[in-house]
């Protein structure tokens, strides 16, 4: 027993001491020049919070790949594969490599989070620390992890609530005040239809959720809740806990609320992960590393929209390094990137603009990652569908037009943080995103089979200012009606494919047969001449889909026989219309 | 389960010193069960029948070779229903050992101990089936019987066996053995 400990001692002080001195001469370059200047304005002793990004994932990454997807639950699997993402996970589902995070676990003060879309941890240390961390041959880069302030919009008199407007007799729900808001949108169009976001799992990434036993909130499906200031599963505010949870309440109260008569907001009936990244214990005080931690729980969790009314530019610690506006080029900024990787595994990314107002010299005044191609940053109007004054505006740095769309962010109503039949009227792009964001969910819900890309394509095709984009206003006013029905494609995919695996015994061996059913999909009338079945065993890694059957439209069902082991598929199906045009697939896993 | 047949092998050689004074043709038939519930409830049990040739070696010694056929049973199986086809066949080499039980003036009584070599054959007559089973697998033979001389060399048999066949021809195990009550009739040559 000691010598065993004496031996890995030993072995501990022999490999420190020759990663060490091998890295003396790299240590320099490793830091970044943010990080350097952060060092010189502090004393020996303080706390940093840093990035700390590793060169590799180290050995058999394709194994773990293999590894990571057993990981993933189906609904994030069925969002990848909307996204084209044949392959189904890559180098950035594959984690962190264990040993390089106990390697640098003995310096820091506390690991706060491991990014393995970033292949980084975020961590608390001292200079000491860094410099010496930043001499291993696997640290890539230290960085640090910037810390924000996120300006609440500046309105310069108290606003007005938007008009109730009465109902018409052909508007299934009574909005009460909120009517607006979503009506604005289009959306009690699709509520009529029977839409409201059902299964359709959205991840809100806010400051905290109070009071969610709130009549208009009470109704909730919440899957999964977690904290990632404080690190456990409670986002409501604790004592002697970071953060306040009052923005969250009312971010989810105006995406989702229900109370008939009070609040209908637009995507009631849809699913919920609630993630807490902002500690806004002081003012609204946001790190950039707990975003990226919530963007990727919601890749894990099978999210298909993120709705983040956070955004990230101004630097609240030091005031000198912040992201400037050449910054804000959809690449730069680490929650862009994060945002990005998002975005390529099949998450609609839904972002407030920012509420920063015009910029005297024309430049942009957005916040990250709202710059991003990939993330449809929501602009506010007020309830005439004027754009308010403290909207941010683009383009951004590499000249694309943002904001995407817009949608009310001024005398928005919603539930109250405090009591549980209370409302407030509340200001802010922070409640344009989640109206947008709802508006997606249900175009979605229509459209089971498009991706991220095509959602955005078709809000954009159809919003008010569809061709005349400008920045803004970008693309205009949200139709949530017009965006579900939009002609993206001219064929449509089969709807609920499913999968069941039956037994069939011979005695001897048992031969699996799976039994795909699915249902015609309304939106392409008689225009399906057959159906276009193919599988893909899983196992076999990349191998690509064979054609197992073609069959008529009217067959809804089709058993595929003969698999005389148990094997996993991955089964996808295609419409077919009179033209030989084939639709976007369908997928399904057993 | 080579072994087992040097062994006996090994065994008539040693008494060969004895005399060996005859040798016996004859055939059994009668009733198979098979063990295994699954199997048994789509194919049942069944008539079997067996040729032999008997060497007796010594008095206290007697070698038989003999066939197991007949069990050849055709059944609807699986949720489909397909027409299929299982039998099993098998040779038995034993070793039967006179017991002092018994002993009346025409009838006598035996132990048998063998080895025997069973071929197993299933056919699904569907077009969706891509693999069906034709394997065989050594197994062991143990029964007993009774004697009964009518005159000269004419007799009859009365026997009880067992043979164990577990097989795993892919991802199931199945019984395939099962009891044997066979009847039957030899003749004795002298030599």
């Amino acid at each position: 027993m000691i010598k065993s400990k004496l031996f890995k001692t030993i072995f501990l002080i022999l490999f420190l001491g020759i990663v060490i001195t091998s890295g003396i001469s790299q240590k320099d370059e490793k830091i970044a020049p943010r990080m350097k200047l952060s060092f010189e304005k502090k004393r020996q002793g303080d706390k940093f919070i840093a990035w700390i990004y590793f060169r590799d994932k180290g050995p058999g990454t394709l194994q773990k790949m293999e590894e990571a997807r057993v990981t993933l639950n189906l609904k994030s699997l069925d969002r990848r594969l909307r996204q084209g993402m044949e392959s189904l996970v890559d180098e950035y589902d594959v984690p962190v490599y264990r040993p390089y995070v106990d390697s640098i676990e003995q310096f820091v003060r506390r690991i706060r989070h491991t990014s393995r879309w970033l292949n980084a941890v975020s961590v608390e240390a001292t200079r000491q620390s860094l410099e010496m961390i930043a001499q291993f041959r696997f640290v890539e880069k230290v960085d640090e992890v910037l810390v924000f302030s996120f300006r609440d919009p500046v309105v310069e008199k108290k606003p007005e609530p938007a008009p109730k407007t009465s109902l018409s007799e052909s508007i299934l729900f009574d909005y009460g005040a909120s009517f607006t808001q979503v009506a604005q949108l289009n959306v009690p169009a699709l509520h009529n239809m029977g839409y409201s976001g059902r299964g359709v799992l959205i991840c809100m990434l806010d400051g905290g959720f109070n009071n969610l036993e709130h009549e208009a909130l009470d109704h909730l499906d919440i899957v999964a809740t977690w904290d990632f200031v404080n690190s456990d599963s409670n986002v409501f505010d604790e004592a002697g806990q970071m953060g306040n949870g009052d923005h969250g309440t009312n971010t989810l109260g105006t995406i989702a609320g229900y109370e008939p008569g009070e609040l209908v907001g637009p995507a009631f009936g849809a699913s919920f992960l609630l993630g807490k990244t902002e500690n806004s214990e002081y003012e609204r005080h946001i790190e950039e590393d707990h975003w990226i931690a919530g963007a990727e729980w919601a890749d894990t969790q099978g999210a298909d929209i993120i709705s983040s009314s956070l955004g990230y530019r101004d630097q609240f610690t030091q005031g000198e390094e912040d992201y400037s506006w050449q910054d804000l080029d959809g690449n730069t900024t680490v929650v862009a990137k994060g945002a990005n990787i998002a975005a390529s595994r099949g998450i609609l990314i839904v972002n407030s603009a920012g509420n920063e107002g015009l910029s005297l010299s024309g430049r942009n005044t957005l916040v990250s990652p709202s710059d991003s191609a990939h993330v449809l940053a929501a602009g506010a109007v007020n309830f005439q569908g004027s754009r308010t004054r403290f909207s941010s505006v683009g383009p951004t740095a590499d000249g694309r037009i943002k904001p995407d769309v817009m949608a009310m962010g001024e005398s928005v109503y919603s539930a109250s943080p405090t009591d549980v039949d209370e409302y407030e009227f509340i200001n802010g792009t922070s409640f344009s995103c989640p109206l947008v964001a709802g508006a997606a969910a249900l175009i979605l819900e229509v459209n089971p089979s498009w991706s991220n890309q095509d959602i955005m394509t078709a809000i954009r095709s159809t919003a008010s200012r569809f061709d005349s984009p400008d920045n803004s206003n970008g693309w205009g006013i949200v139709d949530a009606r017009k965006a579900a029905f939009y002609p993206l494609k001219s064929i449509h995919a089969p709807l609920h494919f499913t999968v069941s695996r039956r037994e069939n015994n011979y005695g001897f061996f048992i031969q699996y047969m799976d039994q795909l059913a699915w249902a015609p999909n309304p939106r392409n009338g008689n225009q399906v001449v057959s159906y276009r079945v193919y599988a893909k065993q899983l196992e076999a890694g990349g191998q690509s889909f064979v054609l197992i059957g073609e069959v008529d439209a009217q067959t809804v069902s089709f058993l595929r026989r003969g698999l005389l082991q148990e094997e996993n598929f991955l089964y996808k199906i295609t419409s077919v219309n009179a033209a030989g045009e084939e639709s976007d697939p369908n997928f399904t896993l057993l | 389960m080579k072994k087992l047949v040097i062994l006996i092998f090994l065994v008539f050689i040693s008494v060969q010193g004895a005399n060996a004074d005859w040798f016996t043709l004859g055939i059994n038939a009668g009733y198979r069960y098979l063990d295994d519930r699954a199997l048994g409830e789509i194919y049942g049990d069944g008539y079997v029948f067996e040729p032999y040739l008997r060497y007796a070696f010594a008095r206290s010694l007697i070698l038989e070779l003999s066939y197991e056929g007949g069990y050849k049973k055709r059944a609807p199986i699986g949720i489909f229903q397909e027409d299929s086809t299982l039998s099993v066949t098998g040779i038995q080499l034993s070793a039967i050992v006179p017991l002092p039980i018994l002993r009346l003036r025409n009838v006598s009584t035996y132990f048998k101990l063998g080895v025997a070599y069973y071929f197993y054959k299933q056919d699904i007559d569907s077009e969706f089936v891509r693999q069906q089973v034709d394997h065989r697998k050594w197994t062991t033979v143990i029964g007993g019987g009774m004697s009964i001389n009518l005159f000269r060399g004419l007799f009859l048999t009365a026997e009880v066996k067992s043979i164990p066949l577990r097989v795993k021809p892919f991802d199931i195990n199945v019984d395939l053995g099962g009891i044997r009550i066979l009847f039957g009739i030899g003749y004795q040559f002298w030599l």
